[in-house]
């Protein structure tokens, strides 16, 4: 009989145990912060930058250049993302960060350049979502390249040309942040790679988003 | 009078559609242009168009450009639902420089267009 007691409370146990290890860590939804009153803020420590977008449900089906783009700029919607913050702002963030610009673009050399300029990483997150998801997960990139994200700088291309460009996903003369994977003309030029928004991990078009742009250690 | 501008106005929201759809798929134009304007511009010509023929345009022309409609958006994106609904939904939504607007409230709106032009069709035969 003790044998018994002693054998079911041991299978218990372990049904109890595997059942737990199995389940996914139990994690609380994710609360933004930011406002449109209030859509940038800056953590020194961290050294991270963070934005208040919209998502723009078009780019769950056709393809884009633009990751983050202010929404009052030329390209404000040709993006996944349409940004609360200006690029002149966020410009301003990454540079009370301390980080370093490439600045080696131009509208010359660009179909030959990779974007220079310190690497960081970019995580977007949501109310409700499970967790602060890469750039990787919720843009596509048709070739599966990782990110490379740099610094580029272009302030001067910037305020010239008034696209409202914070991230481009191939390297740009203009956009303040870009991809270091590919030059530009890549995506509209030469069909090198299709960028789309990934519809099965981002919320629906109009939802508010934060994205984390953090210098990498 | 009414119901023939009406019409024409239909059959232009239609063929600007079609061309909105097509222009969208030539990535490098599609990031240097609203092409969802394509659609307010053909339905304002095709409405004075048929207020100047005085004469409404016949409902197999709106099947037609319903169907085309259809083989075009099937034969860039596939048989995708999702993307056959949002596709002229965001184009409208552009058309109408409404980016605050929802895609559900566009994919209803352009639904609301097809479904009222084939009933007008059907109910006014003049």
């Amino acid at each position: 009989m003790r044998r018994k007691i002693i054998l079911s409370g041991t299978l218990i146990m372990c049904w109890c145990i595997l059942a737990f290890g199995i389940l996914p860590a139990e994690s609380a939804p994710a609360r933004i912060t930011l406002t449109k009153e209030k859509p940038l803020a800056v953590d020194r420590k961290e050294k991270s930058v963070s934005v208040l977008a919209q998502v723009n449900g078009k780019y769950f089906y056709q393809t884009t250049r633009h990751a983050v783009v202010y929404s009052g700029g030329s390209n404000g919607e040709k993006s996944v993302f349409r940004s609360y913050v200006t690029d002149q702002d966020f410009y301003d963030a990454l540079m009370k960060l301390g980080l370093k610009a490439g600045n080696n673009m131009t509208k010359e050399n660009a179909a030959k350049t990779f974007v220079e300029g310190d690497m960081l990483d970019v995580t977007v997150t949501w109310d409700g979502a499970a967790k602060e998801y890469s750039l990787d997960e919720v843009i596509l990139d048709s070739n599966r390249k990782p990110f490379r994200m740099r610094f580029g700088g272009n302030q001067k291309n910037a305020q010239q040309f008034k696209t409202g460009c914070l991230l481009c996903l191939d390297s740009c003369p203009v956009g303040i942040v870009s991809n270091a994977n590919y030059t530009m003309g890549a995506v509209e030029m030469r069909n090198e790679v299709i960028f789309k928004g990934n519809d099965k991990i981002l919320p629906p078009d109009g939802s508010l988003v934060v994205i984390k742009v953090k210098a990498r250690s | 009078m009414f119901f023939i501008t009406l019409k024409g106005a239909l059959i232009g929201f239609t063929l600007g559609l079609i061309l909105a759809v097509l222009a969208a798929s030539w990535l490098w134009l599609e990031m240097r242009m609203n092409v969802g304007y394509l659609i307010p511009v053909a339905t304002f010509l095709c409405m004075i168009f048929s207020a100047w023929l005085r004469k409404a345009f016949p409902y197999s022309l709106f099947l037609m450009g319903q169907a085309f409609l259809l083989f075009v958006l099937l034969a860039i994106y596939g048989f995708d639902a999702s993307a056959l609904c949002a596709v002229p939904a965001y184009l409208f939504r552009e058309g109408l420089h409404g980016s605050s607007l929802p895609l559900a409230a566009a994919e209803l709106m352009v639904g609301i267009i097809f479904l009222g032009g084939n009933l007008l069709w059907i109910y006014n035969k003049k």
